[in-house]
Parts: C-alpha cells; sequence; structure tokens
C-alpha cells in the first residue's frame, strides 16, 4: 500500500511556503500566494507521480504541464520528495493503457490522468486504484468510477451558458452556425449537447449550419469561409473553442460580413481580437477549461496518499468572459496560441476548493461522482 | 557522402502470357489518372456552384485557390518523395517548425533572416530524412515518423512550449495578398510548380526521381546517384513544408504547435488522388495541383451539406478510395 512507504516528517514552517509560494510566482504562476495563507503540506513520504496524459503537443498541455511542474517544485521547496515523470500516450489509447499499466508496475504513488478515451481505459484505471495507486482524473474524464476523484469543469455547462448568452444576444430569435470540435471527441461532444438543448428549446433559433473541426485554426478559416458563404446572413456564430472562434472572427472581418455576436474561450489569440474590437460594439462571451485542475488534481492526490478525506469529485467553476472584463483576460504577454487566465488559485484557494467539493459530497448536496 | 546502397535485387516480371487470341487482342478503355482527377474536379466544382449559391462568386472561388494553394505546396514535395517511391511524415511537423520558429525568429532577428534560416532549417530536416533513409536504411515510413515525433518534442522545449508570434508584413501579404487579383499564395504555388515540373520534365535529377521510383536497384546500376537524389529530394520536401508552415503563419498571424496537423494526411492524399502511384515511379506533377483542389472543393461541399459529420467523413473517404479503384483499374 502506498501509504506504508510513507515516513515521517515534521511540517514545514509557513515561512519556508511562502518563500515556496514567490519562488512559483517566478516559475510562472501569476497568483496572490505571497499575500495569502499558504497551508502546510500532508506529511507524506518520498512519492512516485506520474502524469498519464493523452498527447502533450497542443498549448493547453504544455500549460497543464507547466502548472504541475510549478506546483512540484513549490511543494520540493517545502520539503517533500517528488519524482515526477510525464508519460505522452502520443494519441494512441492502447499506448496510454501501456504506460498506466508501467505505473502500475513500478509502484508510482500518483497517477494523474488526462484519458485519451472515456471508456477504454476504465480497466486499467481500475487496475491502478485496486493495485493502491491513487488515481485523480481531469479534464477527459474516465467512465469508471473505480479511481480516487474526479476534477472537472461541467462541460454540459459550458455549452448551455454559451449557448443562452447567444439566445439572449438574439433576443431568441436568429440563424446561426454552430462548430463544435471534431466527432467523438467527449468533450465536443458535451459542450455541444448543453448549447443544443438551449437552441432547441428556443423556437427562434434556426441553426442553418454546423460543423465539426479540430481545435486548429487554419482548418477552421477554411470550413467558416465554406459556411459563411453559404450562409451569409447568420445572426451569431455559436463556438465551443477559441481557435474556432478566432476564425470565426477573422472570416468575417476577411468576407467584410458584419461582426455578429460569438461565443469563445479563453484562447489569447481571441481575446486580444475581442479586446480591440469591443469599442466598435462587437460583443462575446466565453469561458475557460482552467489549467489549474492540474494543481487541484495534484494536491487532492497528495491528500489522499496521506490518508486525509477527499473528494471523488470536485466540480470547478466555469468563469465567465465578457465584453467588460475581456481585455483583463486578453495577455499581451502571453504567445497567441496560449490559454490566458489573470488569477490561478493559491495553495489555500486550492485546498478550500477541496475541501468544499469533500463538504458538499458528505452533506449529499452534490452527486459523489459526475 | 554516405556509400550509396545497393537496393535488394528485385525479380524479373513473369513474361505476360500470350494473347490467347492475337487476331483480336483485348483493347482495354485507359484514361490517364491525371485527367480523371481533373475530370472529378470539374464535376464536383459545377456541383458546388449548383448547390450554394454563396459559392458562385469570384471571391469564394478565389478564396478556395488559396486554400488549396498551401496543401498544393506542401503536397508539391511530397509529390517529389513519394514519386521516388518514399514518403515523408514529417511535413506536418515542419509545418509546425516553421510557424513557431519563424515567428520567434522574426521577433528576435528580424524579418529576412527570420525566414531564410526557417527555410534553412526546414531544408536540413528533409536532408536528415534523406541521410536517414540512405545512410541508416531506415524505411522512409519509419525515418520520417521518428522525425515528426522528434520536432514535436523539440517544439514542446524550444522556448519553454511557449509559441511566439512574430509580426511579418512580408508573410502576411504572401499569405492573405493579391498580386493581379490572383491570391498570392497561387503564386507561390504556380512558380513551385513550375520549378517542379522543369526540374521532373528536363533535367537528369527529374530522370533519376522516376528512375529511383520504378527500379531502385536498377537506377542505382545506371549510374544515377540514389543516394544523392534522395537526400536531396527530401530536403526539397523539407523545404517546401518550411515554406507554407511560413505562409501559415501569415494567414493566421500567430505561431500555433498544431498548425501542421492537417498536412499529414492531406498532403499524401493529394498526391494519390492526383494520380501518382503511391510506390512510386509514376505519376505526373499536375495531378497533386488537382488533387490538392479536388480534397479543397470537397471539404468545401461536405461542410455546407446538412449531414451529419460521420456522413460527411464517409462520404469522402468513399469519393477517395472511388477513384484509386478507379486509376487502378486503368493500369496495365
Amino acid at each position: 500500500m502506498t501509504s506504508a512507504r510513507c515516513s515521517r516528517r515534521s511540517f514545514v514552517s509557513r515561512s519556508a511556503a511562502l518563500a515556496a509560494a514567490v519562488t512559483a510566482v517566478g516559475h510562472g504562476r501569476l497568483t496572490t500566494l505571497a499575500q495569502e495563507a499558504t497551508p502546510a503540506v500532508p506529511d507524506v513520504g518520498p512519492l512516485r507521480v506520474g502524469w498519464s496524459t493523452i498527447y502533450t503537443t497542443p498549448s493547453w498541455m504544455t500549460e497543464t504541464q507547466n502548472e504541475i511542474e510549478a506546483e512540484i517544485e513549490r511543494l520540493r521547496g517545502l520539503g517533500l520528495e517528488i519524482e515526477f515523470q510525464v508519460f505522452d500516450a502520443n494519441g494512441d489509447t492502447a499506448t496510454q493503457i501501456a504506460q498506466i499499466q508501467t505505473m502500475i508496475d513500478q509502484q508510482y504513488d500518483i497517477c494523474l490522468l488526462i484519458a485519451g478515451s472515456a471508456t477504454a481505459l476504465d480497466q486499467v484505471v481500475g487496475s491502478a486504484h485496486e493495485a493502491g495507486v491513487v488515481v485523480v482524473n481531469w479534464d477527459s474524464l474516465v467512465t469508471t468510477d473505480q479511481l480516487t476523484a474526479k476534477v472537472n469543469t461541467d462541460q454540459i455547462e459550458w455549452g448551455r451558458m454559451t449557448g443562452q448568452w447567444m439566445v439572449d444576444q438574439l433576443g431568441g430569435e436568429g440563424r446561426i452556425l454552430a462548430i463544435n470540435g471534431p466527432a467523438g471527441i467527449s468533450v465536443s461532444e458535451a459542450r455541444w449537447e448543453g448549447a443544443r438543448a438551449v437552441f432547441e428549446a428556443t423556437p427562434g433559433i434556426e441553426i442553418v449550419g454546423t460543423a465539426n473541426i479540430e481545435y486548429n485554426e487554419a482548418p477552421a478559416l477554411t470550413e467558416l469561409a465554406s459556411l459563411l458563404a453559404a450562409n451569409p446572413d447568420v445572426d451569431g456564430i455559436w463556438c465551443q473553442a477559441g481557435a474556432h472562434a478566432s476564425a470565426a472572427l477573422k472570416t468575417l472581418q476577411q468576407m467584410g460580413l458584419p461582426l455578429v455576436p460569438i461565443t469563445g474561450e479563453n484562447y489569447n489569440a481571441y481575446l486580444k481580437q475581442w479586446c480591440a474590437l469591443v469599442p466598435e460594439g462587437f460583443s462575446s462571451f466565453a469561458t475557460a477549461q482552467v489549467n489549474y485542475m492540474a494543481v487541484i488534481s495534484l494536491d487532492l492526490a497528495i491528500q489522499a496518499v496521506a490518508g486525509e478525506p477527499t473528494p471523488s469529485y470536485v466540480d470547478v467553476p466555469l468563469p465567465m468572459i465578457d465584453d467588460d472584463n475581456v481585455c483583463e483576460w486578453a495577455d499581451d504577454s502571453l504567445p497567441d496560441d496560449w490559454y490566458a487566465i489573470p488569477q490561478v488559485p493559491g495553495p489555500a484557494e486550492v485546498d478550500q476548493i477541496i475541501a468544499e467539493a469533500l463538504a458538499a459530497e458528505e452533506s449529499g448536496a452534490t452527486p459523489a461522482s459526475a | 557522402m554516405a556509400t550509396p546502397i545497393l537496393p535488394p535485387a528485385i525479380p524479373s516480371p513473369a513474361p505476360a502470357p500470350a494473347d490467347s487470341d492475337a487476331s483480336t487482342p483485348r483493347r482495354r478503355f485507359r484514361v490517364d489518372p491525371v485527367w480523371l482527377t481533373f475530370v472529378v474536379l470539374l464535376a464536383l466544382w459545377v456541383y458546388s456552384l449548383l448547390r450554394v449559391e454563396g459559392f458562385r462568386t469570384v471571391d469564394y472561388n478565389l478564396f478556395t485557390l488559396r486554400v488549396a494553394a498551401f496543401l498544393g505546396i506542401v503536397a508539391a514535395g511530397q509529390t517529389m518523395v513519394v514519386l521516388m517511391g518514399g514518403i515523408d511524415l514529417s511535413v506536418a511537423a515542419v509545418v509546425t517548425m516553421a510557424g513557431v520558429v519563424g515567428g520567434n525568429l522574426i521577433s528576435t532577428v528580424g524579418e529576412a533572416p527570420a525566414i531564410i534560416l526557417t527555410l534553412l532549417i526546414a531544408a536540413v530536416v528533409g536532408a536528415v530524412n534523406g541521410l536517414g533513409v540512405v545512410a541508416l536504411r531506415l524505411p522512409p515510413l519509419v525515418m520520417t515518423l521518428a522525425s515528426l515525433n522528434v520536432i514535436q518534442g523539440v517544439l514542446l522545449v524550444y522556448n519553454a512550449g511557449k509559441p511566439v508570434s512574430g509580426e511579418s508584413a512580408f508573410l502576411g501579404y504572401w499569405a492573405l495578398g493579391f498580386l493581379l487579383r490572383v491570391p498570392t499564395p497561387v503564386w507561390v504555388l504556380a512558380l513551385v510548380s513550375v520549378v517542379c515540373v522543369l526540374l521532373l520534365q528536363r533535367t537528369a535529377y527529374g530522370r533519376a526521381v522516376y528512375a529511383i521510383g520504378n527500379n531502385p536497384r536498377a537506377a542505382f546500376l545506371s549510374g544515377v546517384p540514389v543516394g544523392t537524389v534522395q537526400v536531396a529530394t527530401y530536403a526539397l520536401s523539407g523545404l517546401l513544408a518550411g515554406l507554407a508552415g511560413l505562409l501559415i503563419l501569415g494567414r493566421t498571424g500567430y505561431s500555433s504547435k498544431t498548425a501542421g496537423d492537417p498536412f499529414l494526411l492531406l498532403s499524401i492524399a493529394a498526391v494519390v488522388v492526383g494520380g501518382t502511384s503511391i510506390l512510386g515511379g509514376r505519376g505526373k506533377f499536375v495531378g497533386t495541383i488537382g488533387g490538392a483542389l479536388l480534397l479543397t472543393v470537397l471539404v468545401n461541399v461536405l461542410t455546407v451539406e446538412n449531414i451529419p459529420e460521420a456522413g460527411r467523413m464517409i462520404v469522402q473517404g468513399v469519393l477517395i478510395l472511388a477513384l484509386l479503384i478507379a486509376y487502378a483499374s486503368t493500369e496495365e
């Protein structure tokens, strides 16, 4: 068992934590860490932590990896011994299964997981759980509940709230385009499920065109040009991703069409364009799949290794980006192909998010898993 | 220079069976696959015009040409490699690399040096692919797949994984501008095409490419510098993928670590849909241009059809398959 490998160590002083927190800021985490009380870390021994991810190439994944590594550096500064390894499946679910099996065989303490398939990993994840590996899954979730915890935003709510904004913006009537991610991807399907329910419940909304486009601006530019050539009189463009929204906005501009309302995501290229166009009356709404879910997952996993009670599901709130605050989100110092988040929760806030999820679960206010 | 490898002997084809009835030789209707490509392209284009009113504008059709040009430039290099009997899976990563490295260099060393350096790096990556195939005797599929992974890995650590963008009016013009009312990328593709056609049809290098594609052992025994031609051809493929990457940087206005992803299979599809044999030695460059246009028009048509994504994917796959079967049936 993992706990058997734990060694005795006294809690680290708060001053050391503060110093480490400042170091974390230096590693790129834009937080208010220095101003907040930093909680002590659990008393656990040397940890072997593996991050199994379906791929690492997209910028969102790079940001996520940066978040994990910054948090690990912070924890090392507090005295924890952590060995960290990234397992990149390169888009292949079979590879990911084999890599998780390797973690089991090599007696990893913690398996952090972004799944490449909702169902294919269920068995190996269950095996890891049975073998005593703490498995915490976020972003792309597995179906099984045979693991320590899941952490995520509500993707259906993502679609619902952006869809509702579009309906409200159009006064309940209009012709719209709906731009989704690749067909069959769980995140894409869930967002569309939420939005479609809103559109179908609004008789005045007509979806005149849909497309499934990978989360990549260049192909989105091509397909949006076709859709807008066929439907130049659309009243709005519902996009579930930032690269799509950026492509939609550019295509409207290039084709000389009115800048109709668009929904999007915290993709920096889009945020910067949107911010610049607010004075001209362009209106949009976006949310974010926050990268700091990785930090929540890691901290939760360490608490679980220490034997502390942890929730089985943490629902991370979706932020709202609108015309009033978009320029606070757009960040000129970050690359365009990046997901801007102006403020990342500090350790105390992360602990609070976990504690609140546990309290809600114990009181029966939220389901044990989602 | 690495010692050229003597390709394995290829058994001589068995003599053709005597015609059972010499007095009435079998006549076989044969169509040049390139013609077939353009006939299907024309049919699809006419269908798109009839189907969608918005497609009947000059602007939209110029836009289609612009999009096809990006694919055509990548596929041009792929064509040379495939004609030679190889394959280049690394083009997707090279397109991405050119955008990321080019964007970063533009912001540090300036526009012109950045563009030259980026193209040079792309060509070197291609040459390394060629060296791997020639000197290490690695199958092209394995070598270029490995390159793809290595480049993706390097981009993850390059500048801490942050794809810095650089403003480039020059690239913006050559990606989004017009010259004599024709989209600028089309001019770039035209120039690339002229060079490739001249290379293939008017030079010893071109004859060597076809010869290696047909029978590398025979080419070697005939005195063709097989290794040199292979390295040069992979370098050309890398160079053209790098050029496309820079133009895509100009098109989107920023560097992205996934910019090249769509070109991995599309560039190969454009080549084979254009009638070039995936086994090498047979095909015409102009077919690839038709293939790139056909795939672009097909995506445009399927995008506006109100059918589920699964249906679109099936239609796209079946059409490509039907074309390949039609090509095969025209071969001896």
